[in-house]
């Protein structure tokens, strides 16, 4: 029905009764098999759920099905030989306490049990945070510098790495995130920094730093700043300028002039507060990796 | 639509919207001592226990929680018969206003469940998202404290 | 010292149970039959003319009974703020106004048969507006061709300065001496500039209110309050319905801070209830509470000094700007405060002077909120008085302790500035301010640390100290009052107006009652806060309910307790001067030491002989308002690369007089001070270009949470009011005042840098440490 704005222009609005009539024909499905989920995701204005929080803040006023992945045999975490794979119906809090166990230095672990709250780190999945990836996202630095992979079912699966997968977000129309995979995930040195303005906060930046190191020679050091303009920036040049090096290099690196990473105005901060603050804490983080100094949070 | 759960014990039969949440199910159906303090999941206010794990009811689709069970502060202790962790808040003067309580209480029963002997740390960390304008969370931590003390010289 | 049996004990609170349990309820939990939900419509802009409002499809979507606007509802003016009456605050306000004056102005109200009905149709009310010109900084607010914000009929129902052709909503004048003269004899003149901004209080629960019909027809309603005595009056002024058919119920609130003492959603669920003769509930969402409830007032405070080499202050000038916003509710009464809680501090000085504007902007608007313009006035004092003693090499703590104001002292600025009536002039019976500054400089670890700059990596530390004072109650003008009946076991029944928001004063009400009869709280049975059955109280703001509220109950229970004698004396044929009450609820006889319980004595007077309830009432208004004091002090870590401030220690020692319950009082310290604490770092209202608040959820306006708390120690001195009951002051307000000023000072200390504004976000911090300021 038409509705006169104060515009002056009349839009077309549908009524409340309109809008009861379709809410009450949003149908729920409790899918037992990733086979089952994947053909209901391919419907039309189906929706996937893995328990998060974003469906509830968006609504579903423009959805007729929810599927809810919860009985999906989603709900696991491995770790063999390095190689960490992670069901996509784990919660941030179900990882944080198995990596506790298998891998406790492993970045995902500070990144992801500082997420949050506890009580939403008990609803947030792994594969409702890598669906939506939120310029906040605590799961996406570390993502970053472990180079993991997305592994989908469904109308485009297959097997993505961020890159792609960030490039191409069309392709999680109607996909079922399963898993995650990180194929080198043990033994790593790390530090992880969120900015946030209290505890209970969402980044405006994270850094995200892990190497490798053999005595004093660097063998592999991997850096990366979330919440910019681009979601998430591997700080490939001062990699470069590392890799395979003495320790000692790091002195002669401009690191404060090399991390700088372009950030939109955010409450938390003007940019150029948050360019230069996130190069400092680039600069701590490496310090702290590298070095052995000062603390990683 | 309809779900059942098991609200503290009890089995429920309840009929709700298709987007309706969790806090909204359970005010609406007599559990008013689940709090709405913001309704976007940043105040703790509606905490919950869902299967064993805190969440904030305001984030739940009751259609997500059906079949689960579910217990909100009425549920560990009653005014008859307190929960040590109730009784620890009151002694501590804990409470002010009591609006954060109920959900700060599951917290902590979440907590002590886990770590019975939590450091100050951990207790921070385990009310990290239950907020509380009244008390500056000093007595809390103290109550926390006392609550694990009695509990595990219980056991 | 004294020794009470019941009085300065750390009883437990009377409902602190019910809250653990979720037994207790608050304003949304009662249950009505078949409501109907009330929802408003706000306008987006800052400065408009309604110029017409189409309600059609709104009324047309199901479920919709009815909406309200200023097409279709008119009412008078009025004010929101609960004060007494008439109210110091201009009736500047309709129900339903036509102008529109900030981004958040309610517009109108839709009622139907769900919430969600009510605020789907609340979106589709097509509403059309002739822009004004906004005005956003307080600043020009008074400059000739400022746009002008009210000045129709609105006016002032006390003789007080208003002027909103000029948007001048409160003015206060004050001087005495010549500050130019003492400025011409000064060494050294200090001026600064300060600027505090506005915050949100965040009680966790937001307000609500429900109007309903008991089987009378009559209308009771429930209400997130503090003022319930002045809501019913507001209600009744502002829809036409009759006072005594009006019930006002405060049940359990869930924090106020202030955001309560305000009549905002009561008179529109009255007027829609009584209209349908239908139950009609209210809820805001969080984000509403932020921009629809009041917020505290931004001021812009100029401190002018002239001192001698030896720090003695010859003439001392302020001039503060308040920003009031849309309305002027509480704008006189903050105004005032800020000069009348702060100037008396240093009561020596000979000539002071104080200008104070508070003016109207098209922002949110300002209201009470803890501390109550003593905390903008103390931010600037206390970073003056730092200044101070940096310029001449004095220590804060030392300069402090040697100049503020002391018992038996007076200062010309109680008589001067009241709260929209003439102030009233006081002695300080108490003070014990040298002792908390004493006790405070000790355990920060004021002499190891300040000054000393101790460095880890970026990393410096400084420590800083404030102190302030506060009231009890306003001075002539607040009253308390209760009655008390005797049951048949020896317990009383004590009907208080004193409104527990949850402060714990349902609980130190009852432990004075109790003391003054010699028996155990649980033999007191409070109810508080309903019109109906409470006699009046004010409500709970102006830190009044220790004193005044207290000494109305300490006198009805004395006077209960003359009539338990003069009972007992005809019960045993004993000359009333040869009983007393004793302890543990009897009466003693002086002579022979025999007893009688009160139980015998009640049931006597109830059922046997000359029977009459032993029942009483007590009415009691301060002549003074005695000031608690408190010295606050920070250490502070500051991170030079990132202008992160950390707050490591913070330390509150503070003089109440003799603590009623020292563990509610304690934790109205350690509450006060970590919310003072992100008033000063982190709370911010951030608006756009045309003035909508763009962070009006915890999202983004970030306040303190359990990974925040620094380490708080909060202490109480040995002291006792004369005029008090049992010796008790205020405790509430206060301990807001000190964490902004001592934090900053702190930071001073620190890296040598002076941050004038509020919040002092890291990013501020570091530009100003950049600059070299």
């Amino acid at each position: 029905m038409a509705v006169r704005r104060s515009s002056g222009k009349y839009e077309d609005v549908p009524n409340d009764r309109q809008r009861g009539r379709s809410m009450n024909m949003i149908e729920w499905y409790f899918p037992e098999t990733v086979d089952e989920a994947a053909a209901l995701l391919a419907r039309e204005r189906t929706v996937p759920h893995g328990g998060g929080t974003s469906l509830v803040k968006s609504g579903l006023s423009s959805f007729s099905g929810v599927v809810d992945l919860a009985k999906l045999p989603l709900n696991y975490l491995k770790m063999e030989k390095g190689i960490l794979e992670i069901g996509a119906n784990q919660t941030f809090a179900s990882v944080v306490e198995n990596l506790s166990n298998l891998c406790p230095d492993c970045i995902l672990v500070a990144a992801l049990g500082s997420a949050a709250s506890t009580a939403l780190r008990n609803r947030i999945t792994i594969g409702g945070s890598v669906s939506f990836f939120p310029p906040w996202s605590d799961l996406i630095g570390p993502f970053s510098v472990l180079e993991g992979e997305i592994c989908t079912e469904g109308k485009n699966s297959g097997t993505y790495d961020l890159s792609s997968w960030l490039a191409n977000r069309p392709v999680q129309k109607g996909t079922l995130v399963t898993s995650v995979l990180f194929p080198d995930a043990a033994d790593w040195d790390s530090c992880y920094y969120r900015e946030v303005r209290v505890g209970f906060d969402y980044p405006s930046f994270t850094v995200s730093v892990v190497a490798r190191k053999n005595g004093s020679k660097i063998e592999q050091v991997r850096a990366a700043v979330s919440g910019g303009l681009e979601r998430v920036t591997r700080l490939s040049g001062i990699e470069e300028r590392l890799n395979g090096k003495d320790l000692s290099q790091l002195a002669f690196l401009d690191v404060h002039k090399m991390a700088r990473v372009t950030f939109g105005r955010k409450p938390a901060g003007s940019a150029e507060y948050l360019s230069e603050i996130a190069a400092v804490h680039v600069e701590r983080c490496l310090k702290s990796v590298l070095l052995g100094e000062g603390e990683s949070r | 639509m309809k779900g059942s759960f098991i609200v503290n014990g009890k089995k429920e039969e309840w009929s709700f919207a298709p987007d309706a949440v969790l806090l909204d199910v359970l005010r609406n159906n007599g559990h008013t001592e689940v709090h709405r303090g913001c309704g976007e999941g940043e105040c703790g206010a509606c905490a919950v226990i869902l299967e064993e794990r805190l969440v904030n009811s305001c984030q739940v689709f009751a259609a997500s929680a059906a079949g689960q069970k579910i217990t909100t502060v009425a549920g560990i202790g009653s005014i008859h018969s307190p929960h040590p962790i109730q009784q620890a808040f009151v002694e501590t003067g804990a409470i002010q206003c009591g609006f954060c309580t109920p959900a700060m209480i599951l917290a902590v029963f979440c907590l002590l469940q886990k770590t019975p002997n939590p450091t100050d740390e951990e207790i921070r960390k385990a009310l990290d998202g239950n907020l509380c304008r009244c008390t500056g969370y000093v007595k809390i931590i103290e109550a926390v404290r006392l609550a694990a003390r009695r509990m595990s010289s219980n056991e | 010292m004294n020794e009470f049996s019941v009085v300065g004990k750390p009883v437990l609170k009377v409902d602190s149970l019910s809250l653990a349990c979720g037994s207790a309820l608050f304003t949304a939990d009662f249950r009505v039959k078949d409501p109907l939900y009330l929802a408003f419509f706000y306008s987006p802009h800052a400065h408009a003319e309604i110029t017409r409002i189409d309600d059609s499809s709104a009324r047309a979507m199901e479920g919709v009974v009815d909406i309200f606007h200023s097409g279709n509802t008119s009412s008078g003016l009025f004010t929101t703020a609960g004060q007494g009456y008439p109210e110091p605050s201009p009736y500047d306000t309709r129900l339903f106004n036509k102008t529109v004056r900030y981004a958040g102005d309610i517009v109108g109200a839709v009622l139907a048969e769900s919430d969600k009905t009510a605020r789907a149709a609340a979106r589709a009310v097509a509403v059309e507006y002739t822009l004004l010109p906004p005005l956003f900084d307080p600043e020009k607010a008074m400059d000739g061709d400022a746009p002008r914000i009210h000045g129709e009929d609105e006016y002032a129902p006390l003789p007080v300065a208003y002027r909103p052709e000029q948007n001048i909503a409160g003015e206060v004048l004050f001087s005495f001496g010549n500050v130019e003269k003492g400025y011409a004899e000064a060494d050294f003149i200090e001026e600064d500039t300060y600027n505090t901004h506005c915050t949100s209080h965040c009680a966790m629960e937001p307000h609500a209110a429900t109007a309903s019909f008991d089987e009378y027809g009559r209308l009771v309603i429930y209400s997130t309050t503090q003022v319930p005595f002045h809501a019913r009056r507001i209600v009744s002024m502002t829809t036409g319905i009759p006072l005594h058919r009006i019930r006002v119920v405060k049940p359990r609130i869930g924090g106020g801070f202030g955001s309560k003492q305000e009549v905002i959603l009561e008179p529109y669920v009255a007027l829609a209830a009584w209209k349908h003769k239908r139950n009609v509930r209210a809820e805001l969402t969080r984000r509403e509470v932020f921009t629809t409830v009041r917020t505290r007032h931004a001021m812009r405070v100029r401190v002018r000094s002239g001192f001698k080499k030896d720090g003695t202050i010859i003439a001392l000038q302020m001039d503060d700007v308040m920003n009031t916003g849309a309305y002027g509710a509480h704008a006189l009464t903050v105004l005032s405060n800020a000069a009348s809680k702060v100037l008396p501090m240093f009561n020596k000085i000979p000539n002071m002077a104080f200008t104070g504007h508070a003016v109207y902007t098209t922002l949110p608007v300002g209201g009470a909120y803890r501390g109550y313009g003593a905390t903008q006035g103390y931010f600037a004092f206390n970073q003056h008085v730092d200044a101070i003693c940096r310029k001449i090499g004095a220590d804060f703590v030392e300069y402090v302790k040697k100049w503020h104001i002391r018992e038996g002292e007076t200062s010309e600025v109680f008589r001067a500035i009241g709260e929209g009536t003439e102030g009233v002039s006081q002695i300080v019976r108490s003070c014990k301010l040298s002792e908390c500054l004493d006790r405070g400089a000790e355990e920060i670890r004021w002499k190891e640390l300040r000054g000393k700059r101790l460095r880890s990596g970026s990393v410096v530390k400084g420590v800083g100290a404030a102190v302030s004072m506060q009231g009890s109650g306003i001075a002539m003008v607040d009253m308390g009052s209760a009655s008390m009946k005797m049951n048949d076991d020896g317990s009383f029944n004590l009907f208080a107006g004193a409104t527990d928001i949850g402060t714990g004063s349902d609980t130190i009400l009852s432990q004075i009652a109790a003391e003054t009869l010699g028996i155990p709280v649980e033999m007191i049975v409070i109810l508080s806060s309903d019109t109906d059955l409470t006699p009046f109280d004010t409500g709970a703001y102006a830190s009044s309910t220790t004193y005044i509220s207290g000494q109305a109950v300490l006198r009805c229970a004395k006077k209960i307790g003359d009539q338990i004698l003069s009972a007992a004396s005809s019960m045993t044929n004993t000359p009333v001067g040869n009983l007393s009450i004793g302890k543990g609820g009897k009466v003693i006889s002086i002579t022979d030491g025999s007893e009688i319980p009160f139980s015998e004595i009640a049931c006597y007077s109830m059922y046997s002989r000359n029977q009459f309830q032993i029942q009483t009432q007590a009415s009691f208004f301060g002549e003074e308002s005695p000031p608690p004091f408190m010295a606050h002090f920070a250490e502070v870590d500051v991170d030079m690369e990132t202008g992160r401030v950390r707050v490591v220690r913070f330390v509150s020692a503070g003089d109440c007089g003799q603590p009623i319950n020292p563990v509610l009082a304690l934790g109205q310290i350690e509450g006060a001070t970590l919310n003072g604490i992100s008033y000063a770092l982190t709370e911010q209202y951030l608006f756009d270009a045309k003035g909508k608040m763009t962070n009006n959820s915890f999202w983004d306006y970030k306040i303190y949470g359990s990974l925040d708390i620094p380490e708080v120690k909060a202490f109480l001195a040995e002291s006792s009011e004369p005029s008090g009951p049992y010796g008790a002051k205020s405790i509430s307000e206060i301990g807001i005042n000190g964490p902004a000023p001592a934090i900053a000072n702190a930071i001073f200390d620190a890296v040598g840098i002076r941050l004038r504004e509020l919040p002092m976000t890291p990013e501020k911090v570091l530009a100003a440490i950049k600059a070299g300021r």
